[in-house]
């Protein structure tokens, strides 16, 4: 009787409590183009503990008692709103968002990405938005996405100038680079120095560090998604940009006003007209350009299609000497569907191709070089907001890989390997807000990999050697990996300003890449698992903690945050001792396979109000790797391994007209082997080695400079003036240190170190017209 | 390949105006003596040469230690202990290596100690050395030697090329078989050098003092040798590190810190001599 008394009074508090709930909803978009403005936030001045975050397609929903509201949109780089609403049982409330940044559209570290992190669920995540990135230091006039990221914390370098990237201890062949949900291989032009993103076409890019929803996986380091914009679809607009090297142009316009619209992107450098006045290179060329397009239809109030296509080619050569082209070509098309509020379906087919050419032709005798990686994939993924604790993902990709590790002519001999499959990914994912201020996200997401013939398969004694070759009818499956990859987080909110984070995930890869030199070049082997390589796996466990600080005139004044971080794999690949990427075409006889470890603490603290802004990021890692045949099968320091890296940005606007910033980066000591000895055979001097790594590199410092100078705006017309000076004080920072005979000195060795650059000055025109 | 990439990362590296200065390095030392073995059995001798590591500051030491038990036994019933004479160990009969006959090293001094074994392949004849200078980097020439040779198409060999130059060796490369069954095979060598016929100063000639190995002169002579190796010596020599790039070459040795290698081999030789640039000139 007791129970059913109390079934009772809590039936009448619940409908007496739904009684007086009402829902507010509504949208938040651009003024200047309509697109959605996702990430935007919105608060209820009268409910201080109520707030939400605006949906990818630009929609909010929020639950509040009847009555009469104060509510406030806020987003990064636009202007904030706020508007009073009577809401009954339902009211609608939209809002269009003015951009308040007078700067010509490019990317921005936002300043909200930390008090983000103090609200989600999902730990270890960076955001970049489109804002004003302009106002930061860039080389050669370029603003780059990726080299933004370097600047956070866990996130480095991989050589000094590079847009390659290792996140906690990966390697950067370890990050999966998506470029509208459609898989990027080689996100870099000229060898790395600028990414293969337009900065002027970006929408929207986040970094998952290692723990990552379900919906994400294939690679074990870390998941860059990078989504582009759609163009405007209220009138015509050009974007460009001159620069001394490299100048850029966007287009976009409606196609029918306010329901579709198109988009054109492109982007060329002309290095070659320098390298031509020159005597020793003016036979030289080197180039890159990209291609982005887009189109993208509001075919109703329920659907949302996109086109895009992406084309970027590199291409350097000397005269008939030699030439090396590579370049990736992707198209992708997306369909979102909303079943209604709470339900979209998002389905994307894409197509990946990436392709190398290299040859050289000595006296007549050609040596050539050709890698391809292809992949097309059929993703479907549906969301469901099931009430407002729960919020579900379902779904699956199913994949086909052609990869062509090599195909080689060496004087008289062809050789090529090529290796096919096919992969499955199952997923499901639910992010739980158990309480206000406990949430937590759970998924588990299933790999199976179907290594497909036709091809010859191998198995190998201990050295390396063929034992038995198996050949496989074209479609016959040679070997299937399952992996299940377990996903969790959790977000415990001490205050509103404060939170707490555990996480772990475990995740799978089963593209491997050898790099062929120090740093990640187009010229990189890379093969997927086969019968005797096994997918790469990472368990990574992390905790952290999160907090801002207000003050009298700003929310979000000061924020700080701190995560730690433990990682293992497994199956991570390395050179045998004494071969190189190209000893041999079977990748299998060239790699021994073993287990790493990683560990760290990342800090940052940001300011985010006044004239001057910025922050201060520090990482401490440890890199190590076990692999048996290697270094006497003892653990040694893995190649990448650096103890602390520094970051330190500052943003100072004076007024309107003008931005300053700087920047400055301390890395302390590469890993790298320096010999303990030497000895001499045939009169050539052979460096004996104790342990791989055993040494550190010099320390890396530089400072970044850069001004914008924003001219008048005009009716149609806005231009503004940006200069850098990349490395201003000139050091020479180590990109390659190696030891090698000669004959002028007493000892007969030296050791040598070539920095990439001193410093570099830019100077870059960019201008808008509408 | 390798050459390719190499090729790429000097334009690469040039292109971006990049930078280049000395260090001085604190270098580690080796953690317990490590014995050097240099063993060879050829068609010429059966001779093997033993050194200490060298500290990296310090210039190599190649005197060749005394005081060790070093023998080499053969399939064929042949055994015999070396003895030490002139820097190395050599046999008392002056023995030669048979082809098809696999041999066996073992060397012992002090707490190193190490066996290694290698058969002897048959030899590849030379068949004729020529020269070409090739234009590359706008006016910078490469002087390549063409060794010609007749290749067995049935047998899996591996080579060893060497070229001296007025005595000393200026390039020691390797390769494997090819599989090339045409009737000449030929390799081409680099030697990294400039076409410099006309300069014969002295002081051309020197650079610090020392003789410039990177300028080839009229009348230089070059003594070429082709060795045909076990597959074991040619891992050891293709995975050599030349510029440290962190690894020791495989060796076959098998012991206590002892590295380098022991080969059967048997090797052809031939030489020639450059001709001045006016001869030169006549010849064209």
């Amino acid at each position: 009787m007791f129970k059913f008394k109390v079934l009772i009074f809590v039936s009448i508090l619940f409908s007496t409590a739904l009684a007086n709930a009402a829902k507010l909803r509504g949208t938040v978009v651009a003024a200047e183009d309509g697109s959605p403005l996702p990430g935007a936030s919105i608060t209820i001045k009268e409910l201080p503990n109520q707030g939400v975050e605006v949906e990818e397609d630009g929609t909010y929903k929020i639950e509040v008692p009847s009555g009469k509201y104060t509510v406030v949109c806020e987003l990064v780089g636009f202007t904030t709103l706020t508007k009073s609403v009577n809401v009954k049982q339902e009211a609608k409330l939209n809002f269009k968002l003015e951009s308040d940044v007078e700067d010509l559209g490019a990317v921005e570290v936002t300043s909200r990405s930390l008090h983000k992190a103090v609200e989600q669920t999902q730990m270890s995540v960076a955001h970049l938005e489109v804002g004003d990135v302009k106002k930061m230091p860039s080389m050669f006039g370029e603003q780059d996405i990726i080299k933004s990221l370097q600047l956070m914390p866990g996130v480095k370098a991989e050589s000094d100038g590079s847009s390659g990237f290792q996140v906690r201890g990966g390697e950067s062949s370890q990050n999966l680079v998506l470029l509208d949900g459609a898989t990027v291989n080689n996100a870099g032009h000229l060898m790395g120095l600028f990414s293969t993103f337009n900065s002027d076409v970006l929408r929207d890019v986040t970094l998952y560090k290692g723990q990552m929803p379900a919906q994400y996986g294939g690679r074990i380091a870390s998941v860059l998604d990078v989504s582009t914009i759609n163009g405007n679809n209220q009138s015509f607009q050009a974007d460009g940009a001159l620069g001394l090297l490299a100048s850029k142009l966007t287009l976009q316009g409606p196609i029918q006003k306010g329901k579709s619209s198109w988009l054109v992107a492109g982007r060329r450098t002309y290095i070659d007209l320098f390298l031509k006045a020159t005597e020793d290179f003016k036979d030289t060329k080197l180039n890159f350009y990209d291609l982005n397009a887009k189109l993208d239809f509001k075919l109703s109030q329920k659907d949302q299609l996109d086109v895009s296509f992406f084309n970027g080619q590199d291409h350097m050569a000397v005269n008939d000497l030699m030439a090396i082209k590579w370049g990736s070509t992707i198209g992708s098309l997306k369909w979102r569907h909303a079943f209604h509020s709470g339900l979209n379906l998002n389905s994307d087919v894409f197509v990946s191709h990436y392709k190398i050419r290299e040859w050289i032709d000595i006296d007549g005798s050609m040596n050539s070089f050709d890698g391809i990686n292809t992949q097309a994939s059929w993703r479907e993924n549906l969301t469901w907001k099931a009430g407002d604790k729960h919020t579900f993902d379902f779904g699956f990709q199913s994949s086909y890989h052609d990869v062509i590790t090599a195909d080689w002519y060496y004087n008289d001999i062809h050789e090529c390997e090529e290796r096919y499959a096919w992969e499955n990914n199952f997923w499901v994912n639910d992010e739980w807000k158990l309480t206000k201020r406990l949430s937590v996200l759970t998924g588990v997401r299933v790999t199976a990999f179907s290594l497909l013939g036709s091809g010859p398969y191998y198995q190998l004694d201990d050295e390396g050697n063929i034992l038995s070759t198996t050949n496989y009818g074209k479609g016959e499956f040679v070997k299937t990996y399952v992996n299940a990859e377990p996903r969790f987080s959790a977000n415990y909110k001490l205050t509103n300003n404060q939170s707490v984070k555990v996480a772990y995930s475990h995740t799978c890869q089963n593209l491997h890449t050898l790099k062929s030199g120090i740093t990640s070049m187009p010229t990189d082997r890379f093969t997927m698992s086969t019968n005797l390589l096994k997918p790469e796996v990472a368990d990574q466990v992390s905790a952290g903690y999160a907090i801002s600080f207000d003050n009298e005139a700003h929310n979000n004044a000061y924020e700080a945050s701190a995560d730690v971080y433990y990682k293992h794999t497994d199956n991570t690949i390395d050179y045998r001792d004494g071969v190189g990427a190209f000893d041999k075409i079977e990748i299998d006889r060239i790699v021994l396979a073993g287990q790493g470890r990683s560990y760290g603490l990342e800090l940052e603290l940001k300011k985010n109000f006044g004239k001057v802004t910025g922050w201060v990021s520090y990482t401490l890692s440890f890199t190590e790797s076990q692999i048996d045949g290697i270094n006497r099968n003892r653990w040694y320091t893995a190649s990448n391994d650096r103890r602390h890296d520094i970051n330190i940005v500052a943003i100072y606007s004076p007024n309107k007209k003008w931005d300053f910033s700087a920047s400055w980066k301390f890395y302390s000591g590469q890993a790298m082997s320096l010999p303990v000895g030497k000895y001499q055979i045939e009169n050539q001097t052979y460096y004996y080695y104790d342990n791989r790594n055993n040494y550190r590199a010099p320390s890396y410092h530089r400072l970044d400079l850069g001004a914008t100078r924003h001219g008048k705006q005009h009716k149609h017309w806005q231009g503004e003036w940006a200069f850098g000076l990349y490395n201003a004080y000139g050091r020479y920072n180590p990109f390659m240190i190696s030891v090698s005979e000669d004959q002028y000195t007493n000892s007969g060795s030296k050791a040598t170190l070539i920095a990439m650059y001193s410093f570099l000055p830019s100077v870059t025109y960019r201008f808008k017209f509408k | 390949m390798k050459k390719l990439n190499y090729i790429l990362a000097i334009m690469a590296g040039a292109l971006f105006a990049s930078c280049e200065k000395t260090l001085e390095l604190d270098y580690d030392k080796a953690g317990e003596e490590v014995l050097v073995v240099q063993g060879n059995v050829s068609n010429e001798g059966i001779y093997v040469i033993l050194n200490a590591l060298s500290n990296v500051t310090d210039s190599v030491s190649t005197c060749g230690l005394a005081g060790a038990e070093v023998s080499v036994a053969g399939s064929d019933g042949y055994e015999e202990t070396l003895v030490y004479g002139d820097g190395r160990y050599y046999s008392p009969t002056n023995a030669v290596g048979v082809p098809g006959v696999t041999y066996t090293l073992h060397v012992k001094r002090g707490a190193n100690e190490c066996y290694a074994k290698s058969t002897m392949p048959n030899p590849t004849p030379i068949d004729s050395v020529r020269y070409k200078w090739l234009k590359m980097f706008g006016d910078v020439d490469i002087f390549m030697l063409y060794i010609y040779f007749n290749d067995n198409p049935d047998t899996e060999d591996y080579h060893l090329y060497s070229v001296e130059r007025n005595g000393k060796t200026v390039r020691f490369y390797c390769a494997p078989d090819e599989g090339l069954s045409d009737v000449y095979n030929y390799r081409y060598i680099d030697l990294n050098t400039k076409l410099e016929w006309k300069e014969d100063e002295r002081e051309k000639k020197e650079f610090h003092g020392m003789e410039r190995t990177d300028v080839i002169y009229g009348g230089n002579s070059f003594n070429v040798s082709l060795r045909t190796v076990d597959k074991n010596t040619y891992r050891f020599f293709s995975s050599g590190d030349f510029n440290g790039s962190g690894v020791n070459p495989t060796s076959n040795l098998v012991g206590n810190n002892c590295v380098g290698y022991f080969s059967a081999y048997s090797v052809d030789k031939r030489s020639m001599v450059m001709p001045t640039y006016d001869e030169a000139l006549k010849m064209k």
